[in-house]
């Protein structure tokens, strides 16, 4: 069992989606543990965390927030369903499949 | 009987009729020509009057294209069912194709509300949109429909009070205009709940007391123990699963929830107007959408901030009850008790007209 090299960054993430027409709170979690093959890093950095999201329009659209810990580091954004589009997708897309392995296979 | 679409060169010739029996058709087939675009919709009808002459009517009608994003998430998709066209035979198509035939005649036909705007808007919508898509949705122009994940949901066009609900949006959008945050967003979904279950029960014909006041009735499938996504006359009891939990919608304001999700819980708040707005129209009987639902209607017409609060909005309710039924009306009455029954009082409601 090989250490992970000392520079590489452990993520905690989180996903909640709220909102929608049913109003029901799903919430997804994945840790770089669950699986050190993927890029967690470059996936969090992919994504961009100051940019302003536009606020949905009209109603009863999906709201994404998304947050993601890796000491000393912690970003936060909250989106629009219409603005979970190329390295936020992605992001989001791993986390939910981790999350649903890692539900499938308790340990 | 309706007789779909009036082409222009008939219109042009019923607004130049020169028989009095006709006066209601020529009037309604010149305001058709003024329009700008100069034609979209009519619904004509004819009947015989107790002299045996033959009447023509004509109304306003809906102008419906229902899109097929082709379970993508790219809208608006290819166009699958115009207006005036025959069912296509695919479920969500068609029956997107109805609901918003059904929502258009409430407003249309009881609140002589011409489409979304009040001026003939057409009616866009979009179905199949996404891959097992958990969501309907206004963005603001067009209603669009997911088909759901099949294990929870099934297609969101399954329920007429959803279309109902999402085509109000629209309305509000064009009317009062509730910031969708808070308890202005709270209420613009109740709003939407409202008029969602009021175009089931006009619909279906039924009264106060025949109604479910269920909204997104048989959107969940068996798998799920719950009848529907929320409830009008009781906020919190739609459904009780396992895996999805309890319907969590206050049925008074002493349980109003904070919540950061969710705009600061529009859906989940808006149980307590829905309630109040259950209440007054259990107490007056009959139709709700008749004198409680006018009342309502009338509401989004008044000059409210974006940012009302519950208060504001009852407020109003009971301004709008005074104006159409006067000051000592049992609608008045009825509007008062309903908000005081979900607990939202104070100065600003005293059954006195404001204006
Ligand atoms: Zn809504």
């Amino acid at each position: 069992m090989a250490e992970p090299p000392p520079e590489r960054q452990r993520w905690s993430i989180i996903v909640v989606r709220s909102g929608g027409f049913a109003g029901m709170r799903r919430e997804w979690r994945a840790n770089s543990d669950d699986d050190d093959r993927i890029d967690w890093t470059g996936l969090v950095e992919a994504c961009p965390w100051n940019a302003r999201s536009p606020r949905n329009a009209g109603a009863d659209q999906f709201v994404w927030r998304i947050s993601a810990t890796g000491p000393p580091r912690q970003c936060t954004a909250t989106l629009g369903d219409p603005a979970l589009t190329g390295p936020w997708r992605e992001l989001v897309l791993t986390v939910q499949s981790v999350h649903k392995q890692n539900r499938a296979t308790p340990g | 009987m309706v007789f779909g679409i009036v082409p222009p060169y008939l219109l042009a010739h019923i607004a130049d009729l020169e028989d009095d029996r006709f006066a209601a058709a020529k009037k309604g087939a010149r305001r058709a020509l003024q329009q700008s675009p100069p034609f979209r919709a009519a619904r004509l009808t004819f009947s015989f009057d107790d002299a045996d002459n033959l009447v023509m009517e004509l109304a306003d009608g809906p102008n419906r294209t229902i899109s097929d994003a082709e379970q993508q998430e790219v809208l608006p998709g290819v166009v699958a069912r115009s207006e005036g066209e025959e069912p296509t035979g695919d479920p969500s198509t068609d029956e997107a194709y109805d609901g918003l035939g059904a929502t258009f005649a409430l407003f249309s036909e009881v609140y002589q509300r011409n489409s979304i705007d009040g001026a003939g808007l057409p009616l866009d919508a979009t179905v199949h949109y996404g891959e097992l898509f958990d969501n309907a949705f206004w963005n603001g122009e067009r209603m669009v429909f997911g088909d759901g994940d099949g294990e929870i949901f099934g297609r969101f066009t399954g329920s007429l009070s959803v279309i109902g609900h999402e085509l109000a949006h629209g309305v509000t959008q064009y009317t009062a205009e509730l910031e969708y945050a808070g308890q202005s967003g709270a209420l613009n979904e109740s709003i939407s709940d409202v008029f969602g279950a009021l175009v089931e029960q006009h619909s279906l014909d039924q009264s106060v007391d025949e109604a479910s006041w269920l909204i997104g009735e048989g959107l969940f499938t068996d798998e799920v123990e719950g009848s529907a996504l929320r409830s009008l006359q009781a906020p919190g009891t739609a459904y009780d699963d396992d895996v999805l939990g309890k319907d969590p919608q206050p049925a008074h304001f002493d349980d109003y929830v904070e919540t950061e999700d969710d705009n600061g819980g529009v859906h989940i708040n808006s149980g307590i107007p829905n309630r109040a707005f259950y209440l007054a129209a259990e107490a007056l009987g009959g139709n709700a959408w008749e004198r409680a639902g006018q009342i309502w209607y009338d509401t989004l017409s008044l000059p409210l901030e974006p940012t009302s609060d519950f208060a504001a909005f009852a407020a109003a309710t009971v301004q709008a009850a005074s104006a159409r039924y006067g000051e000592e009306s049992e609608e008045v009455e009825a509007v008062v008790a309903g908000w005081a029954g979900v607990g939202v009082t104070g100065a600003t409601i005293d059954g006195r007209a404001t204006a």
